[in-house]
């Protein structure tokens, strides 16, 4: 109904946080362009496939252009609603950043063995 | 079939990145694009597990989502083409 909602608030808080991690931070100006890569790698996953997934619902009916902009809501199913974003919605961006986490993980052994072999 | 499509747009556009990068061009909105995709993909993963969880079949094969499917690609393929003159634009 709205499960894109969760995907879309963490890509919002992740946004923020790492805003305020590079105000106050005190590593390397290559350290932080180092952090902020992966977090734009994450920050395109969650906020374009929030942008998708809004088209999908869009197109479902399950998001119209006037107030209160979700047909949940308007409906009364409200605690469907709720229930669908705690469940799929959490579940969506648990696996997104899941699955950037594995990416990071990898991505980082491979240029170590690169930089193992170099020496 | 949205969900094939969406997998299948992401293989494509990690695909094209992947030999522009070989061929040692920078191709930073394609892999934008790509992540987008993906990111979309994983998303409605879980849907499909929802789907199977409540009795239906893991991919919804029905004309309507065809057509979904065809708008996601579509929209991402104008997201691709609007980062481009964007990028274009600031170059200038």
């Amino acid at each position: 109904m709205a499960c894109l909602l969760a995907p879309l608030t963490e890509a919002v808080i992740i946004t923020a946080a790492n805003k305020l991690y590079n105000k106050i931070s005190t590593k390397s100006e290559l350290i932080k362009i180092k952090h902020n890569k992966k977090i734009e790698v994450l920050n395109n996953m969650l906020y374009g496939g929030s942008f998708l997934l809004a088209l999908e619902h869009i197109y479902h009916g399950e998001i119209i252009f006037s107030f209160p902009f979700l047909t949940a809501v308007r409906d009364g199913n409200t605690h469907q609603m709720l229930t669908e974003i705690a469940t799929s919605g959490v579940a969506m961006a648990l696996l997104v950043t899941s699955v950037w986490a594995a990416g990071c993980f990898i991505f980082e052994q491979i240029t170590n063995t690169k930089k193992g072999l170099a020496i | 079939m949205c969900e094939i499509i969406t997998i299948l747009m992401a293989v494509l556009f990690t695909a094209v990145w992947y030999r522009k990068i070989k061929s040692g061009i920078k191709a930073k909105n394609l892999f934008k694009t790509a992540l987008i995709f993906w990111g979309a993909s994983l998303m409605w993963l879980v849907d499909c597990f929802v789907n199977v969880f409540e009795g239906a079949s893991f991919f919804d094969i029905s004309t309507e989502d065809f057509y979904l499917g065809l708008i996601i690609a579509l929209s991402g393929i104008t997201l691709f083409i609007v980062l481009n003159i964007t990028e274009s634009r600031k170059g200038h």
